[in-house]
């Protein structure tokens, strides 16, 4: 069976950004966490998704299908949440449920009722009268009203206070009890995906750093902390590192190694997702640059 | 499609009402062509008035998200101006037989089909040049051109009288008129469904 969300060599040029050649791929039942900072392509990257912009080159195979030539079909099965609001202001919760409502195939009723109880949505009111949060939450809300298989949410939580986020969140989890369904999450808030994401792809300046399992990539950093004598000698083994007064914490992606050479002069921890991103985009800055 | 001119409706609840007043000033003000200005300025407004709210919202996004194909949102557009229009006729009607029942001192030219087809006619020319504008550059940048081009027809045809608009002596003309216009609407139609299938959002 073909993979739910497929990108293959995708490339698309802007007069001062490019996506180089993105390649990723997410199966079924499974929520991949889309990752990087401001202006690294993760909303370019999903706007070519969703067909919004025209890729340059490159393939995207979406339920298995040519996302352009079978767009409508793809889109039946989507659900999206953007960072900003695109409802009609003017208009209730209500009102605009009921205009989106007859373009879906399978759209739900009863289960956008359900959520909305849920999450408490007020349906009478404008939506220009609702907090940020509300207007996220309606978002959500019907991108889970038809059924969807594919959810891809831009920056669904970002600007949220984290009682919302955590609600949205348990929402999402909710969902894929389903195992048929996938989730393709950008964020720059990593702490999200620590507790949701299957899997982690990382973007930065347009191009694919990594694309793994979260489990793995966790296995495989560590933060290293130790002090200044050894470092000289193995800098090599760390992907960036950042020192201090009294010593030095870095990261590295090759645990077994450093314990081997380093023994126990050294600390090592589990890192977070956004000590990895940290770390990676700090090699980068520092590339060229010698670090004292 | 039908949903999506619902939509312009919906969208509009303020100036709908808005759009009662802007029928009684052009009625009241105007003389021999004040009915046919009046269901253009209200349409005008009602057309144009759904893409600011829609590039307001930035709901270009939206639609182009949901599975609607570009060729049904582009049709809609189109056929909301007359769905606007008739509207706008019923709304005119409504305030004629107000003005009657008050015996204002206003005289209306009585609505006969010659106001209906040139009313239909300009608009049909004014949004064969707006809509491809609009599908290619988005309401606000686009709105000084298209708020002059209205103006420009509207003054274009200001002095002149219904007869010569129309000339009901010769069919023949009238229909040669009716034909190019309704070509320039398919030029115009087609044109747009080239920009707006090409267009980034």
């Amino acid at each position: 069976m073909s993979s739910i969300l497929e990108l293959k060599g995708v490339t698309k040029r802007y007069q001062d950004f490019a996506l180089k050649s993105i390649d990723l791929t997410l199966e079924r039942g499974y929520i991949m966490g889309f990752i990087g900072p401001n202006g690294a392509g993760k909303s370019t990257t999903i706007k070519l998704i969703m067909n919004l912009i025209r890729k340059d080159s490159g393939e995207i195979r979406i339920f298995g299908m040519n996302h352009e030539q079978d767009e409508i079909a793809i889109k039946q099965r989507i659900g999206f949440v953007y960072d900003e609001n695109h409802y009609y202001e003017e208009l209730t919760a209500q009102e605009m449920k009921n205009i989106i409502r007859p373009f879906y195939k399978r759209w739900d009723d009863a289960l956008f009722n359900k959520y909305a109880r849920e999450l408490a949505l007020p349906l009478n009111k404008p939506i220009k009268q609702l907090s940020k949060g509300m207007k996220m939450k309606f978002a959500l809300i019907v991108a889970l009203s038809h059924h969807a298989e594919l959810l891809i949410l831009d920056e669904p939580t970002s600007g949220l206070d984290p009682v919302i986020r955590s609600e949205m969140l348990d929402i999402l989890r909710d969902v894929m009890q389903d195992e048929e369904k996938s989730i393709f999450f950008s964020t720059h808030i990593t702490s999200d995906l620590d507790k949701v994401a299957d899997y982690i792809t990382f973007l930065h300046h347009g191009q694919i750093v990594f694309s793994h399992a979260k489990d793995e990539l966790l296995e495989r950093y560590r933060i290293v902390k130790g002090d200044k004598l050894d470092l000289l000698k193995h800098r090599s083994l760390f992907v960036s590192v950042k020192e201090h007064d009294y010593g030095y914490t870095a990261l590295t992606d090759n645990g077994p190694e450093v314990r081997r050479r380093l023994g126990d002069s050294v600390i090592m921890e589990r890192p977070s997702i956004e000590d990895i991103m940290l770390y990676t985009i700090r090699k980068d800055e520092h590339r060229d640059v010698h670090i004292n | 499609m039908y949903t999506l001119i619902k939509k312009d409706f919906l969208i509009q609840k303020r100036n709908l009402f808005l759009s009662a007043f802007i029928a009684v000033l052009f009625l009241a003000a105007w003389s021999n062509v004040s009915l046919m200005f009046s269901v253009i300025m209200v349409s005008y407004m009602l057309v144009f008035g759904a893409s600011a709210y829609e590039d307001k919202y930035n709901s270009d996004k939206l639609l182009a998200s949901l599975p609607i194909s570009k060729t049904k949102i582009v049709f809609a557009k189109y056929l909301s101006v007359y769905v606007f229009a008739a509207y706008a006729l019923v709304l005119n009607g409504l305030i004629i037989a107000v003005f009657d029942v008050l015996k204002l001192p206003i005289t209306i030219p009585p609505l006969t089909w010659q106001v209906i087809l040139a009313a239909a006619g300009i608009l049909t020319v004014y949004t064969s040049i707006a809509l491809p504008i609009i599908f290619k550059y988005g309401y606000t940048r686009s709105r000084m051109i298209t708020f002059i081009l209205i103006f420009v027809l509207m003054f274009g045809f200001g002095n002149a009288q219904l007869d010569t608009l129309l000339p009901t002596s010769e069919s023949s003309r009238l229909i040669v008129l009716i034909i190019g216009v309704l070509l320039l609407l398919a030029v115009s139609v087609w044109i747009s469904l080239h920009i707006y299938r090409r267009r980034e959002f």
